[in-house]
């Protein structure tokens, strides 16, 4: 059964029959029989096939073909013969092939080609035909020329040799005709010459076809090369269906439609692809049987006539996408089922084992707006880099966060210490430090510095404990045998360990004894001075608060000081932060935290009545410990209202680092921000679908937002190089996405009475061709824009 | 077990005191008792004399005045307590 999507046809338009024998002497090898023809055919499964004999058409065999093999599942046969074209004194081989497939026609055709020969009394052997002759009695005849241009003497390159080769090319061209027999290192050379005919406007050496066939002269060896002496052909394939439109779409667009044997196995190999989508018992769609080319498939549709419909039903059909609910309700009972190339069955969902691109419509655009570019790194396989990045802004996050809390600390210190209380040094207290009376004193601390703490030495004790635990485990491992050598190293190693451990148990006892020892020493001196006189114990007193107040100085200078640093910390904090991801094509995916207001300004102006024109940070702060300012909306200068205002001053700024801006910059410099959606749009597309990691592409309607420049320049391009590496599944009303993206499957979807169906169409059916410039806007232009691919009429005007 | 032995002597004229180890060779330790009284020099040396293991002998002098009673008499407390912990060898040993 024939694809309902334009599938890859095998083709081979140059078969001769036994007939060649009666116009070229010897010119056929064995016997000829269309049962033959039929079974080597199908056997080799070539889908259309032309009889091309030499000067002559053999009409009994197309008859008996066109009689037993008119079947849809039969190879079809197209009308041909090949000619001697007259060129001045020479001639040149081509392939016509015509527009009919039934034997009415070729009797038709062949009564004037033969009628041709009659009236130049032609000797059957020596038969040749001019082009003059051929555009006057077929010139309402749909038919190909395809001219022999390799470099034996048939070529049509020696008939127009010398300064003439410009009119052949003109001719080729002109007949929209693909080249015969050209080596494939001649190709470029034919392409060059093809160039410099060509107006600068339509020069696209990717657009001429070349193509080879069998020139088959020996059916029982069929798919022998001629007689069989050259062995077997490689095949050519065009995609499409098996209809003669299908010529002329592969002609016209060969770097999309001709691919030789080599070219055709690479296509779909090593990768998976969703092959069909079944929809049944559903009160709202009509039971449809879709099958996908693994290539390009468009839907195609009025409004609200189920085209995004069907690709939510591809993408909840596929595990690893997300439906849309708002589907839910008319898709409720449906039976839908899927099936992949890997997939035995159809089932409920398949796996693709692929990143999976999918875009729905108008995200894009969100995308951007909504610092949602997240979605591209998933769509790039960039996922993991972008989730680094987002972490370091976590850990900047962090960084901002220790700051604050340290200055609440801080600032908390200095409010403890109460930094507007008095220190005041009374005269009695001066009096009493300077009477006569005396203390006993001794500084045991400062003795105690002389000595290595014991705590130290306890740890070491421990350390050697432990290991010569683990030296008796290491001579017991079986494992190793230790010769007396390694024996004697290891008990040495112990008696130093030993020895160590004996050191420091002794010095152990002698800090003990330090340490009893000092501490009966302080208790001699407390029970010394409690024997002196009230005035001696006074001097004690005093001197006692002549150190606690020293010591509150020096605590508040302490803590003024780490406010100070505090305050400085958070001011020198460049909290801005930018990191980058290395995308396709020279783009870059861009997070970014940037600097706005200070983070000290932001403090303080939290803080009532501060006078922030003519403070430092750290001056603002102690202005609101003495009291001179206040918390806003607490009145207050207590810690915690700091604390609770600080953080909520700060709230929002602390909040970016969770969802760092997003943007692209792209190759040239310029990035999203300052670029329109439009060209956002544009260069997102171009790189998620340049994404190598990904085999699956869905997007609902790509060109919304886009110019129709870039479609039509680039993203045409780009989809029709993308299509044979990975399946396209696009919703669009973009004709030129359409028919120059030579989709390979269209999908109809309609909306008739609140029941939606779908069909599928083939762009090199006439009838769909029609459809499709219903449903697209501008259709029609595109279609016959494309069918005039190489500009004719400019090309036939052109002045030199 | 060896002694050190350390006289307390007076210099009459400025009232210091001299602590004066005749049989260990080391410097006096002079203690002023104009200001506030500071032994940490002679407990410093103590604790060295702790290594030692070496009990001290304490020759005082004759003190009239309270204060230089109570200096005095705190040299003799601390210099007791050194004399205990000397002699309870065996308890610091594990």
């Amino acid at each position: 059964m024939s694809n309902i999507y334009s599938d890859w046809q095998k083709i081979d338009l140059h078969i001769h029959t036994d007939w060649s024998k009666r116009t070229k002497q010897g010119d056929y090898k064995g016997s000829f029989s269309i049962e033959t023809l039929y079974e080597k055919l199908v056997e080799q499964n070539v889908q259309i096939f032309s009889l091309t004999d030499h000067n002559i058409i053999n009409l009994p065999a197309y008859k008996k073909y066109y009689k037993n093999h008119n079947s849809k599942s039969d190879p079809l046969l197209l009308l041909g013969v090949e000619l001697d074209i007259e060129r001045k004194e020479k001639t040149y081989h081509s392939l016509l092939i015509f527009n009919y497939c039934n034997y009415e026609k070729a009797v038709d055709v062949n009564d004037r080609l033969e009628k041709i020969y009659e009236e130049k009394n032609a000797n059957i052997k020596k038969r040749t035909v001019s082009i003059d002759e051929l555009v006057n009695v077929f010139s309402n005849d749909d038919f190909f020329l395809i001219p022999h241009a390799g470099n034996s003497k048939n070529s049509i390159i020696k008939g127009y040799e010398d300064d003439e080769i410009e009119e052949a090319q003109k001719m080729i061209i002109l007949f929209q005709s693909p080249l015969e027999k050209v080596a494939e290192k001649s190709k470029q050379m034919y392409n060059e010459n093809f160039d410099k005919v060509l107006h600068e406007a339509f020069r696209n050496k990717e657009d001429y076809a070349y193509i080879e066939f069998s020139d088959n002269h020996n059916i029982e060896k069929y798919p022998c090369i001629h007689k069989g002496n050259n062995g077997d052909h490689d095949f050519y394939y065009i995609k499409g269906s098996k209809n003669y439109e299908t010529l002329r779409l592969a002609f016209i667009d060969p770097k999309s439609r001709i691919r030789s044997s080599s070219e055709f196995k690479t296509l779909n190999q090593n990768r998976n692809y969703i092959e069909s989508l079944d929809i049944k018992s559903s009160s709202k769609i009509n039971d449809t049987s879709l099958k996908f080319s693994s290539h390009l498939n468009v839907i195609i549709g009025g409004r609200s006539s189920g085209k995004s419909l069907l690709m939510d039903i591809l993408n909840r059909s596929i595990d690893t996408l997300k439906k849309n609910s708002k589907y839910d309700s008319i898709l409720d009972g449906a039976e839908i089922k899927i099936k992949s190339k890997y997939d035995e069955f159809s089932n409920i969902k398949t796996t693709i084992d692929t990143s999976i691109v999918q875009i729905n419509q108008g995200d894009i655009v969100n995308y951007f707006e909504n610092n949602k570019l997240e979605e591209l790194a998933k769509k790039t396989g960039k996922i993991e880099l972008y989730n680094q990045a987002k972490e370091e802004f976590s850990n900047k996050k962090d960084i901002l966060n220790e700051k604050i809390k340290d200055l609440h600390k801080e600032y908390k210190n200095v409010f403890d210490l109460d930094i507007t209380k008095n220190i005041i040094l009374h005269n009695r207290i001066i009096e009493r430090v300077l009477s006569s009376e005396f203390l006993i004193k001794v500084d045991t601390n400062k003795i105690k510095k002389d000595y290595e703490k014991l705590e130290n030495l306890t740890t070491n004790k421990t350390i050697i404990t432990n290991l010569l635990d683990e030296v008796k485990k290491f001579k017991k491992i079986d494992y190793f045998s230790f010769t007396s050598d390694e024996l004697q190293k290891i008990n040495n190693f112990e008696t130093l360990l030993n020895s160590k451990k004996q050191e420091l148990k002794d010095t152990i006892a002698y800090r003990t004894k330090i340490d009893l020892f000092l501490k009966e020493v302080n208790q001699n001196i407390k029970t010394a001075n409690s024997e002196l006189t009230t005035e001696g114990q006074e001097k004690a007193q005093a001197k006692l608060s002549i150190k606690n107040m020293f010591q509150d100085i020096r605590n508040l200078f302490n803590s003024l000081v780490k406010l100070n640093k505090a305050c400085s910390s958070i001011e020198n904090y460049d909290y801005s932060h930018k990191e980058s991801i290395e995308l396709d094509l020279g783009n870059k995916l861009c997070l970014e935290v940037q600097k706005q207001d200070e983070i000290s300004s932001l403090i303080r102006s939290g803080i009532k009545d501060d006078e922030s024109d003519n403070k430092s940070f750290y001056l603002s702060l102690l202005n609101l410990l003495y009291g001179n300012s206040s918390v806003k909306n607490h009145k207050d200068n207590r810690p915690d209202s700091f604390k609770k205002k600080t953080n909520s001053q700060l709230s929002s700024l602390l909040s970016w680092y969770e969802e760092p801006n997003d943007f692209l910059e792209y190759k040239d410099g310029s990035n999203s921000k300052n670029n329109s959606p439009g060209y956002n749009s544009e260069k997102y597309l171009q790189v998620i679908l340049n994404n190598p990691s990904s085999n699956l592409i869905l997007i609902d309607q790509p060109e919304d937002n886009l110019g129709n420049k870039f479609i039509s320049d680039q993203l045409v391009d780009l989809i029709r190089e993308l299509k044979f590496k990975k399946q396209l599944f696009l919703v669009t009303h973009n004709p030129a996405i359409v028919v120059y993206g030579d989709a390979e499957s269209i999908i109809f979807a309609e909306n008739q009475n609140n029941k939606i169906s779908y069909s599928q169409v083939k762009l090199e059916n006439e009838s769909s061709q029609r459809n499709i410039c219903g449903v697209l806007d501008g259709g029609e232009y595109i279609f016959d824009n494309r069918a005039r691919k190489y500009n004719i009429s400019k090309l036939l005007n052109r002045e030199d | 077990m060896n002694s050190i032995t350390i006289d307390i002597e007076l210099n009459k004229d400025n009232d210091d005191i001299i602590l004066n180890f005749s049989n260990f060779d080391r410097d006096d330790i002079k203690i002023d008792t104009s200001t506030d009284i500071d032994l940490s020099e002679y407990v410093q040396q103590l604790t060295f004399f702790i290594q030692n293991n070496k009990e001290i002998v304490l020759k005082k002098f004759e003190a009239k005045d309270p204060k230089l009673q109570l200096i005095q008499q705190t040299i003799e407390n601390i210099t007791n307590s050194f004399n205990e912990i000397i002699n309870k060898e065996s308890s610091f040993s594990d």
